[in-house]
This record gives C-alpha cells, structure tokens and sequence, in this order.
C-alpha cells in the first residue's frame, strides 16, 4: 500500500521537476498562445477586474473567456516566475487522479501507476502545456476529477466535489462544452444499451449537464448571439482549420497522441467493453467518440481534440496493461515479472520522451525579441504591427502594440477578411495593393519572422525594396513611411 | 349540520387558494409585461414592427384595400393581412397611436394569461399544473415578444385565445360570438386560422359534431377565399435570412421568437409522462407537430407552439419533482437550474425589448431625411431598416423585411450586397442610379458588424472619396445620412 503511495508521490516529484527544468530552459513561455494568457491575466492584476475589452488585439475586441484560471493566476503573481511554476504544478497533477481513475477502473494498482506514468507522457499534453500558460493545465485536471467523482458518486464527498466542480469548469475553460456533449453521449448510450444507470449518477450527470449548459450560456450569450451552435468551434475560420488539417498527417497523429497510448487506450476499450462492467469503460470512451464526431464535423479546432483524444485514450489503456501484465503473470517467464514490468516502463518511458520531446519546440525563442521590442519604445501606441495570425499574441505581449489578426477568433471583427488581408500583404507582388490594405488598417510596422515566412509560405516580401515607402527598421521590422 | 359547515369551509378555502394563485399569476404577467413598458416609457414605441402596422393602418385607412403600397420595395402589390392594420385604424380613432401601440399588447396578454387560466381550467387540468404552465408562459420569450411589442400577432393571437375560451361556455350567444371570431381569423394571416382549425378539430370536435364541422367548413372556404389570390403567385418564393435556422428558433441563440433550450429539454420530461398513457393524448402529439412545423416556416408562429408545450413543460418539471431521487440535494439543485434557466431566457428577453430600434437618434435622424428629401427619392440602407424609413421617413427603401412576394427580390438582395462592398466606383453609381436612389442612410449597428467592420469598408470607402458626387448631409450619434448628388 504505502509503496504505490511513495511511487505517486515520486512520479508527482519527477514530473513536477521535469517540467519546471524544461520550462526554465527558456526566458520565454513555448508560442504565441501563452502570450494572450499572459495579457489577460496581466491585466487582470492591474485593474482588478476580469477583462472584457481588449485594445490590442485585432486593434481592440471585446473579449468573452471564462477567466478563473487567470483570476487565480493574478492572485497568485507574488510567488516569483508564477506564470511558469503555477501551471506546471497544476498538470502535475493529473498522473495522480489517472492513477485514481485506473485503479478504480483495473482493481490493479501495478496497472494503475503505469498507466499514471504514461500519462505524464503523452506528447500532445506536452506541446499543449509544457512551459505554457494556458487555462488547460487547470481544466485537464479538474476535468479528470470529475471522471473519478462520477466513477466514485456514491460517497458523498465525491458527490459534493463532483457538484463543486460542474460549477467550476465552466468559469475555467470553454472545453465544458466537451464535457457536457460526453456526458449526454454517455447517458445515450446507456440508455440505448439499457442498462441500468444507477439513481444517484443519473441525477449528478443530470445536474452536471444543466449546470454547466447553464453557465456556458451566461458566460458565451454574447457568442451564442452571435455564432449560434457554430460557437463550439470558437468561430474559426475555415481557412485555419484547412491550414491545420492540411499540414497533419494521420502518421503524425499517431506519435502526437502517442503510439503506445493509442495502440492501448483502442485495445482498453474493447477489452473494457467485453467486461461485465462496461459502465466505467463507456463513461471514458464517450469523449473520444464525441471528439471524432466533432472532428468530422469540423467543429473543433485541432489541438484540443487531440489533446483530449490523446488522454481519455491513456485512461482506458489501463485495461490494456492490466491484461498484458496479468497475461504475463501466467506464462512460463512469470518468474522475471519484475524485470518485465521495468522494461515495459521503460519502453513507456522512451516512446513517450522521445515523441513528447521531438514535438515539443519553442516558436517563441526564434524570435527576434529585441526587435519587437524596440517597438515599444519607437512607435506610437495607436500604431498597428502586421503579423500572420499565429504570432498576433506575441507581437502585442513585447511591443504593447495593436496587432492586426490574432489566433482568437471569438467575437473578433471581421477575422476571416483580415486572414485574407494579412496573406495578401505578404504575399502579393503588388505594392499598391498592399498598401492600400496597410493604410486602410492603419498598419505601421510589418513582422517577417521565421514563423511568419513558415506561415505564408514565403522568404521576402517583394516590394518593401522601394526605399520611399519602406524602412528595413530591425532584421524582421519593415516601417512603411510613405 | 356540522358536516355541511365543514364541507362549505373546505370549498371557500379551495375557492380562496384558485383566486390567490390567479391574482398571482395576473401579477407577474403585469410585471413581467409591465417592465419593458416601464422601463421605456408610452412617448416612444419600440420595435420594427408596430411602426409597419401604423403605416398598414394609415394605408388601409377606409374600407377598401388598396393595391398597392408605395413604399416598400421601391413600389409593391399590397399583399399583407388585413385584419391588424384595420382594427388599429379604427381604434386609434379613439386612442392615440402611442397609448395604442403601446398598452394594447400590455393589456392584452394580461388578458391572454386569465383566459389561458380558464380555459386549462375548463378541462379540467390540475391546479399546481396550470399555475407552472403559466409562470413558464409568462417567462417564454415568443408570449414576451408578442405582448411587449405591437405586431401582426399580438391582436389575433389574443382572438384566437378568446374565441376558444368563448366556445367553451355553455352559452349560445358566446358560442356565436366566438364562431364569428374563428371565422375573422383568415384576415389575420393563414397561420392564426391553421391554429384554429386545429384546435376545433382536435379538441372540439366531439363536443359539439354537427356545429363545429360548419364552422370549420366556414374558416377553410374563407382561407382559401383571402389566399387564392396570393397562393396563385410563387409563395415561398426566396427568403433570405442573414441568420441560420438554429439562430433564429433558439432563444438564447437571439431568436427573438425562438424558444428556450431548458424548455426544450423539459418537454421531453413532460413527453414521457403523457407516452404512459401512450395515444391517449394523441392531439397533444399532433398539435405539437404541426405547430413545430409551421414554427420552422414561420417563427412567429412560436406563440401558438409555446400555447401548447407550456402545459407540457410544467408536466415535465412535475414529472421530474415527483420522479424518486436517490439526492434530495441533486434534485432541488437542478428543479432550481431548469426554473432559473426558464427564467434567465425570459428576463434577459424582457432586457433586450427597450433596446430594440428605433432608439431616438434613429427616429431624429429619420425624420431629417422626411424634412429635406423629395417624396419620390429611393432611401439605401440594411434591410432592418427598411420598414423606418417608409414608416419614419416615408420614403420608398430599396429592401425591407417583407420579404413575401417581394418584387425582384433576389436581385434586390444582391444588388444591396454589392452595393455594400464594392469599392469600384462605377459599380456603385450604377446600381444607385438603377434604383433611382437618392439618399444612403447608414446607422452604428451597420457599421459595427450588421454591414461592416472597418471604418473605410465598400461603400464606406466610395462614400468617403468620391469627391462632390456624394454629400454628407447628416451625421449624429454615428448615424450618417449621405446625399446623391447624380
């Protein structure tokens, strides 16, 4: 008993560690999505109110995000480098409550904590949360508790966190949607499948369900008025979701999600749904079913549907090593069960590393800082930066400037002509038109980073040769001065 | 002796408790209908639509119909319903315009909910069901919008209810009364006569045969009669709506006749408990049905539809309440989350009503442009605003949002998107001179996303550097009135 406690608490430590270790390998947070974060939560301190207007982005926007995380964030802002220590300690949770949900899933706690470990592996939590700020790190562990509330809903106390937490994931992040979808799939299926859902977590997933649609459309009204039903995908423009599903393979899905995850969490699941109690094995898929569905639908955006495929998969792998290490138990090798166990650890271990590592990167760190830094101080504050949407965030975080489009498209003025304007800048051949499209934004400054090269396909832009309307101010900042 | 004092006790307390929850109810419709009306005051009148019925009223003015209507869409065949714009005629000759146009609605769905009362009553539905069906019409955003703002349903609505109550009186001479009111109800518009039909087929019918089938015989010859003329041209020919369907039958989406999604989900609760009696309430099933349907055609029609799942949704919350549950705590928690939802997409509707246009700016602005343009000058704006500016303004717009057997209007509508967002010049002198328009009227919400999002966007941009060609004749509170000047 006490080993598995000391073993969680040692997985906790390693993890924790490692993420601070990796995260101060930087001075900057790993892309363009921290920085609005960043800004937010900023902001948050300063005014002592949550946000809802911002003058920066998209040359000023209102904002509508759930903003507990950042809340607690700025509460927090005395501890020093907050913004990298807070939300690692946050995710450094969840291998605990994946070992809770595996062992309430397995009845093996060996099974239990190797499925923990593999969770602190999986590559797409990695590039998602790893020296990041993002209101994920907080969601994904409270999202996961409230799996195990809904697993454990007969005792009271995880009814009461259960009821606490459906209050609490809506105010955290938008992905309460996701939630409340699993949970009504989940009540779907057991109902076509008739089986008998017990009172007591019918009436929480029933209560669970109204609470949170509730919440969402006292927090989104402004969005849902606008949007409707397509809110979900956060309004993103159709040439983003092309731009991101174009440049993904389903060989790269595999390795963002994990080989062994993947291969596992799909095994889990039939050997989950084979078993006499398919309950728990349902619960767990249904956010995989739903993400799928969302997918085809093209109404989530990319990295949020791996992310979530990526962990419930991890979850339900944990039948898949109880199998295997039960398998192994019987063989005539059950001799060396130790040794196997460490190998497949370490197996685990260098699968994990190796894809979490190799897609790990920090955008941020191929900028030239300096330069938009410069901006701060040799421009004015009504000056707006052009940039390719996904380095809107940073562009405004150093300078303190108006960016042009950014990747937040809830409620942004007229993101899809922007995206279009902003790709005509830099692409075209034509110097009248883009400036035309410059001055009638007010654009002052044009980035040209490696990001924005990569973006737009492009290594120069070709007219800011004309010396009368374009000044080379820094290495990735053209002025126009005519 | 005893025994009879007791049981005359028992009826006057009964008596007593039906005459408090009615009082109740009647208090909340007064507040919840009272509050807009408040809040905005009886000098100004809120809302597109009751300034399109003043106009109707003022066109209709005697009795002949007249063939056309000179404003709307340049000029078009004079094809609304009747019934409306001919009762505000005739009683704003006995009240003024604002006091009608205002407290009609008011006064008259305070009387919508005593009759919906009586009539539940009437068949005999359980006390505790009526009050919640009720309190959830009272808070249904489509009742809201139908008596808080004067439109071509507030009145037949209303009729409908009183014809029905009517009916079910044992007196002849209602009874009559109310025939002649189910027979009125083609001139209000086919959907309030479908509504009526239903009803005495559905639930009438066994109740009185013989007389009944007249009457329905009556309204479908008369439907047929006002309609023949319009069925006779392409009917549903292009709606266009700027919204999705999803937006625009979901309350909390913006529709504002749309229905709420806790009522959604509860109509299934109160669904499940009728199916245990399985056909037994087959007319519920079908009115629901056919209403649904029609409510997609026209979402108007939420009214009617509201009518009957209100009963059914107030069976739900009881189905739930009664229902075994393992938490007491789970269960109040989410009885009070479905009510606050109920009552959360109600009140925020009861909010949005004095922020409906035309705010004052907009009526200054409109009466401007009467002041100081010609009678036959063509006025360019968003098709929301097309029905001010030939009510306001009096002057013929380009588009407006009758879109039924408008005249040319898919080329209409593409010719105003072009219009909208071309930059070229000559693209937009043509179509201006097209339609002979003299005036382009341009209000903050077109430029804050109904139209535009930036500040030199298509006609923005021509309007702005086209030199003497066009003139900025009017500009206050970010409403901006240009002038033609070819």
């Amino acid at each position: 008993m006490k080993k598995y406690a000391y073993l969680l608490v040692l997985l906790f430590v390693l993890t924790f560690s490692a993420r601070l270790y990796l995260s101060f390998q930087s001075e900057y947070f790993a892309n363009d999505g921290a920085y609005s974060h960043l800004r937010l939560i900023e902001s948050i301190k300063e005014n002592k109110n949550f946000v809802t207007h911002d003058e920066l982005s998209y040359g000023g926007r209102d904002v509508v995000r759930p903003q507990l995380f950042h809340g607690i964030m700025a509460l927090l802002s005395f501890i020093p480098s907050y913004a990298k220590i807070i939300p690692e300690l946050f995710i450094s949770f969840m291998p605990l409550v994946v070992y809770l949900i595996a062992v309430e899933l397995t009845k093996s706690k060996t099974a239990s904590i190797i499925t923990a470990f593999m969770s602190s592996l999986v590559p797409i939590v990695f590039k998602v949360t790893l020296n990041q700020v993002s209101s994920y790190s907080l969601a994904i562990p409270v999202i996961l508790l409230m799996v195990y509330c809904l697993i454990k809903i007969y005792e009271t106390r995880f009814l009461i966190l259960f009821i606490t937490l459906s209050f609490l994931l809506p105010w955290i992040h938008p992905s309460s949607f996701l939630v409340m979808l699993s949970l009504l799939f989940y009540g779907i299926i057991l109902v076509s499948e008739s089986m008998n859902i017990s009172g007591l977590k019918r009436e929480a997933i029933t209560f669970s369900f109204f609470t949170m649609l509730l919440l969402n459309l006292i927090i989104f009204r402004k969005v849902l008025l606008q949007y409707g039903a397509s809110s979900i995908n956060q309004n993103i423009p159709q040439k983003i979701f092309d731009y991101y599903f174009s440049s993904f393979s389903l060989s790269e899905s595999l390795f963002v999600i994990g080989i062994i995850p993947l291969a596992l969490g799909i095994f889990g699941i039939y050997l989950g749904l084979h078993d006499k109690n398919r309950e728990d094995i349902i619960l767990l898929s249904s956010p995989i079913v739903v993400v799928l569905m969302l997918f085809l639908l093209k109404m989530i955006d990319l990295a949020t549907g791996i992310l979530f495929l990526g962990i419930f998969l991890t979850l339900t792998s944990a039948s898949s090593v109880k199998k295997i290490l039960n398998y192994f138990s019987v063989t005539k090798l059950s001799a060396h069960y130790s040794l196997f166990v460490f190998l497949f650890v370490c197996v685990i271990a260098v699968f994990g590393a190796f894809s979490s590592f190799y897609y790990y990167e920090n955008d941020v760190e191929k900028y030239a800082i300096n330069d938009l830094k410069f901006l701060a101080n040799n421009s004015d504050s009504d000056d707006v930066i052009l940039s390719a949407f996904n380095e809107g965030n940073i562009v405004s975080y150093f300078s303190g400037r108006k960016n042009f489009v950014d990747s937040d498209f809830l409620l942004a003025p007229n993101p899809v002509q922007r995206l279009n304007e902003a790709e005509i800048v830099y692409r075209t051949f034509s110097e009248a038109k883009a400036l035309e499209i410059m001055k009638r934004n007010h654009v002052k400054f044009i980035l040209l980073s490696d990001t924005t090269k990569d973006t737009y396909g492009i290594e120069r832009i070709l007219y800011v040769g004309d010396r009368s309307c374009f000044e080379h101010e820094r290495e990735t900042i053209y002025k126009i001065v005519c | 002796m005893w025994g009879i004092g007791l049981v005359l006790n028992m009826r006057e307390k009964l008596f007593t408790k039906l005459y408090v929850n009615r009082i109740a109810i009647i208090i909340l419709a007064i507040l919840v209908l009272g509050t807009p009306v408040f809040v905005k005051g009886i000098d100004f009148v809120k809302g597109v639509e009751p300034y399109h019925n003043q106009r109707l009223a003022d066109l209709v003015g005697g009795i002949n119909i007249p063939d056309s209507d000179p404003l709307s869409f340049g000029s078009r065949t004079f094809f609304y319903s009747v019934g409306t714009p001919f009762l505000l005629h005739y009683i704003e000759k006995i009240f003024p315009a604002n006091i009608v146009l205002n407290l009609l609605p008011f006064i008259l769905g305070v009387l919508f909910v005593i009759l919906c009362f009586f009539i539940l009553k009437k068949y005999q539905i359980e006390e505790r069901l009526i009050l919640i069906a009720s309190t959830v019409l009272i808070f249904s955003p489509p009742f809201i919008y139908t008596f808080t703002v004067f439109n071509s349903f507030t009145v037949p609505v209303f009729l409908n209810i009183l014809a029905i109550s009517l009916l079910l009186t044992d007196k002849k001479i209602l009874n009559a009364i109310a025939v002649i009111l189910f027979l009125l109800m083609p001139f209000f518009g086919y959907i309030h006569a479908i509504f009526s039909l239903l009803f005495l087929i559905l639930y009438d019918l066994r109740r009185h045969t013989s007389f009944i089938k007249i009457v329905v015989l009556c309204i479908f010859s008369l439907l047929v009669l006002v309609y023949l003329k319009q069925f006779d041209q392409f009917y549903l020919t292009y709606l266009i709506y700027e919204r999705d369907l999803l937006l625009r039958i979901v309350s909390e989406f913006g529709g504002n006749f749309g229905i709420s999604i806790f009522s959604v989900f509860l109509i299934f609760f109160g669904l499940r408990h009728l199916w245990k009696s399985k056909y037994a309430y087959s007319q519920i099933y079908f009115s629901l049905i056919v209403l649904f349907f029609i409510f997609l055609i026209n979402q108007k029609a939420s009214i009617y539809l509201t009518l009957i799942m209100s009963p059914v949704i107030a069976l739900g919350l009881i189905e739930l309440h009664n229902a075994k549950w393992e938490s007491g705590v789970i269960k109040n928690l989410t009885l009070i989350l479905l009510i606050s939802g109920l009552i959360f997409s109600g009140l925020g509707f009861v909010a949005k009503i004095p922020q409906l246009p035309p705010s004052q700016e907009m009526i200054e602005s409109l009466q401007f442009i009467r002041d100081s343009s010609n009678l036959n000058d063509v006025i360019f704006s968003h098709q929301t605003n097309g029905v001010l500016i030939n009510s306001i303004a009096l002057r013929k717009n380009v588009l407006d949002e009758n879109f039924m057997y408008a005249p040319q209007l898919k080329e209409r509508v593409n010719d105003a998107n072009s219009l909208f967002h071309s930059r070229d010049f000559e693209v937009t002198k043509n179509i201006l001179q097209k339609y002979n328009i003299g005036y382009v009227y341009i209000t903050p919400d077109m430029k804050n996303g109904l139209v535009w999002n930036e500040p030199e966007e298509g006609l923005l941009f021509v309007l702005k550097f086209s030199g003497d060609n066009f003139r900025e004749v009017y500009s206050q509170e970010g409403i901006e009135v240009w002038r033609v000047n070819f």
